[in-house]
């Protein structure tokens, strides 16, 4: 049994921001995280925009964007994770959706946002890939993009960093008392003054187990299609259709891989493991993104996935629990990657509040490491000299060099599966998916983790042999 | 201390193979030819003791061809070509690309393959390298198409005492599947963690079909990974790639043949 003043259970990006917050103070923290790897549900499933805009003033979910907001280059650079403020445009094809641009602006300015409506015209020098048939827009320069994998194992690798137990694997099975809590899960039992429910889709089940109140988390699922870079290069900004009452539609979004992602499309339903995609919606995401950018209808797809967003009546959710005094509920539906770095802050006042004493450590570690990328390096000739690895090419369509691999195999919360390895360096993301490099992924992490061939993990919970 | 070494050759193959090869030979006859390849050997898909590679490398090192082995080409932009080898990573400049990066299998997303991403469902390039491991990876694997070393893969599954169920082409019943599905195409992936089954359609019909392993060997797109040389428009890059004939000798004799009607009309150096 091990004693935390905190434990987390949850190792998506709101848990690990949460967890990496915690670790910068006096308080001992342990982060739990059922799957073998942290952000393997909604925080790997999304569209990888850091939001500036998401609706009405006067929310907590607003206000936590808006907190978050100024603060991704800063952040960014400190954690090493790929991030560009490159605007948004959201377009009006018909008369209806420019009438409801209107209101977009007049909400986002109510907000705090900078917004601008402009012409068809403008819109399309803003943004030169969009339809002529773009009547008017609303410009939202301080959207932006941002590697939400890369983000979510930034603020798990942080945690480590400052002391943070980040244990993988570990499923909380039960939860006794309430404060001490004794958690128990296969790698031992912890014990903690304080819990933090970032769970998501499983916070629900987190909270019965803890004895709160009942969270009604459901899944809810998008689909999305990924397009190769040859158009994802030529977009300068992030292409939302018109937010209107019932929907907030497919969109066309740049990645900081370079490639294009279209969607997500919103479908409840009631199992949390079904991440499948199915033709009928992928080429119905397609077409209504092609309504927005022409030239999306027949680039080359690289693939499509799908992923479940931790839905619930209560969209943002992040307070202590009403029965529960030593119990906090983080979740967030569909805004937790641009809401985290002050979802974190939050969460230590809400637990401050609630008696846990956390003072800021002075000599925490802020930063880490900084790993140059291959692909990205504007001189890369001389990354030989930071690393000879660097002249090995793993993975070609990404050009992932055998340097920045063993940098995402080492160290805390290493990767300890292909998809990990994909999720931390893009290596096997690219046209062929990994028809040249899969292997050789597949044995540098064998090789890591210190197991066969057919033992080794291709996802979270696959391995190469059944 | 850098040092960037500066080679001024007017033409780089990249690839190694048949195709590379071939057409290296025939362009070092008017100009300097230099081969770069990321595996360390030469020979490609065909493999260094291939008899008919040995004669292409002895016409090639005749022909005054210089070769950059265990060298991977990334990035091609105003006549310089990036190129990354252990401990060194360089500038080459050229006149002109020669792309002969071979082909890898159709992606799931190019097939339309829908359904769960579970573990299992791989390239087939990637399943016998895995399979050359020598340990038993899966009872029962789906093979779609029967390109790009399917038959060598499949002796692999079934030479560690697996079964091989073969779906593609009407027509094609290969000799080396325990079992046929001519004429069905995989359409849905079911799984979550490793894959289960696969759904295979034929018109209206619909069957399922149990496996632990499911390997993409269909319809084989042309690799392109050299960024600014991706499009088949790039600029001063010729493509060899999907050539026809199903050996060495040809591939390599129809890559010169397009290589020499190119070079036809390309400045001669100075």
């Amino acid at each position: 049994v091990t004693a935390f003043d905190v434990v987390v259970i949850g190792g998506g990006v709101l848990g690990c921001a949460i967890a990496a917050r915690l670790a910068a103070t006096t308080a001992r923290v342990c982060l739990l995280e059922a799957s073998a790897d942290v952000g393997n549900q909604a925080s790997k499933g999304n569209a990888g925009v850091a939001v500036s805009y998401y609706g009405a003033p006067g929310t907590l979910e607003t206000d936590l964007i808006c907190a978050s907001n100024p603060r991704w280059e800063d952040l960014c650079a400190r954690l090493d994770v790929p991030y560009r403020r490159c605007g948004a445009v959201m377009i009006a094809l018909d008369d209806l959706e420019a009438a409801a641009l209107d209101a977009v602006v007049v909400e986002a300015r109510a907000c705090g946002i900078r917004a601008e409506l402009v012409d068809g015209a403008r819109a399309r020098r803003i943004e030169p890939m969009i339809t002529s048939a773009a009547i008017a827009a609303v410009h939202l320069p301080d959207e932006g993009i941002i590697d939400p994998m890369r983000l979510t194992v930034a603020f798990a690798r942080l945690a480590a960093a400052n002391g943070c137990d980040v244990r993988r694997s570990s499923p909380a099975t039960a939860i006794d008392g309430d404060g001490p809590f004794r958690i128990t899960t296969p790698n031992g039992v912890v014990t903690a003054c304080f819990l933090v429910n970032a769970a998501g889709v499983a916070a629900g089940r987190v909270s019965e187990l803890a004895g709160g109140e009942a969270l009604g988390m459901y899944p809810r699922k998008g689909q999305y299609l990924v397009l190769d870079r040859g158009l994802g290069t030529r977009m300068r900004s992030i292409v939302f259709s018109t937010h209107l009452a019932d929907t907030k539609g497919t969109n066309v979004i740049p990645t900081t891989h370079g490639t294009c992602l279209l969607g997500p499309t919103a479908t409840d339903h009631d199992d949390p493991a079904d991440r499948a995609t199915d033709g009928v919606t992928l080429a119905a995401v397609r077409a209504a993104a092609a309504r927005l950018v022409p030239a999306v209808a027949t680039a080359t797809a690289v693939k499509s996935f799908a992923a479940n967003r931790p839905a619930a009546s209560e969209r943002t959710r992040l307070r202590i629990d009403p029965d529960v005094p030593t119990l906090l509920h983080a979740t967030n539906r569909s805004t937790g990657v641009s809401a985290a770095p002050a979802t974190a802050d939050r969460a230590l006042a809400l637990l401050r509040d609630a008696g846990l004493v956390a003072a800021d450590r002075a000599g925490s570690v802020a930063a880490l490491p900084a790993v140059p990328s291959l692909r990205t390096s504007a001189e890369p000739e001389r990354l030989t000299a930071i690393d000879p690895a660097y002249g090995q090419v793993v993975c070609v369509c990404e050009q992932v060099s055998a340097a920045e691999i063993r940098a995402a195999l080492a160290g805390p919360v290493g990767a300890r599966s292909v998809d990990a390895l994909r999720r931390r360096t893009g290596a096997g993301y690219g046209r062929c998916q990994g028809a040249l490099c899969m292997a050789g992924l597949t044995f540098l992490t064998a090789m890591a983790a210190g197991t066969g061939p057919a033992e080794t993990r291709l996802t979270a919970c696959g391995s190469v042999s059944a | 201390v850098r040092e960037r070494e500066r080679v001024t050759d007017r033409v780089i193959v990249v690839g190694a193979g048949a195709a590379g090869l071939g057409a290296a030979i025939e362009l070092a006859r008017t100009r300097p030819v230099r081969v770069v390849d990321r595996i360390p050997v030469a020979g490609g898909v065909a493999g260094f003791e291939h008899p008919h590679v040995a004669s292409l490398l002895d016409a090639a090192s005749r022909a005054g061809v210089r070769f950059e082995l265990g060298a991977t080409a990334t990035r091609w932009h105003g006549g310089r070509l990036l190129v990354c080898a252990p401990g060194a990573i360089r500038w080459l400049t050229a006149d002109a690309l020669v792309f002969a990066g071979g082909e890898r299998p159709a992606t799931a997303a190019e097939l339309g393959l829908v359904g769960e991403r579970p573990a299992g469902v791989l390239p087939i390039t990637v399943a016998k390298h895995l399979l050359e491991t020598g340990v038993a990876l899966w009872r029962h694997a789906v093979i779609l198409g029967d390109r790009l070393g399917a038959n060598a893969t499949a002796a692999l599954v079934r030479h560690t005492g697996g079964r091989v169920t073969y779906v593609g082409d009407a027509g094609s019943c290969p000799d080396w599947a325990d079992r046929s599905r001519s004429g069905w195409r995989a359409a849905t992936v079911l799984g979550t963690d490793h894959v289960r089954a696969v759904e295979i359609v034929r018109g209206d019909e619909r069957e399922r079909i149990d496996c632990d392993a499911l390997l993409l060997a269909v319809d084989p797109r042309p690799v392109r990974n050299v960024e600014g040389a991706i499009a088949d428009d790039a600029e001063g890059v010729l493509f060899l790639q999907g050539l026809p004939g199903d050996d060495v000798s040809r591939v390599a004799d129809e890559a010169a043949r397009e290589a020499r009607t190119i070079a036809a009309g390309w400045a001669v150096a100075s």
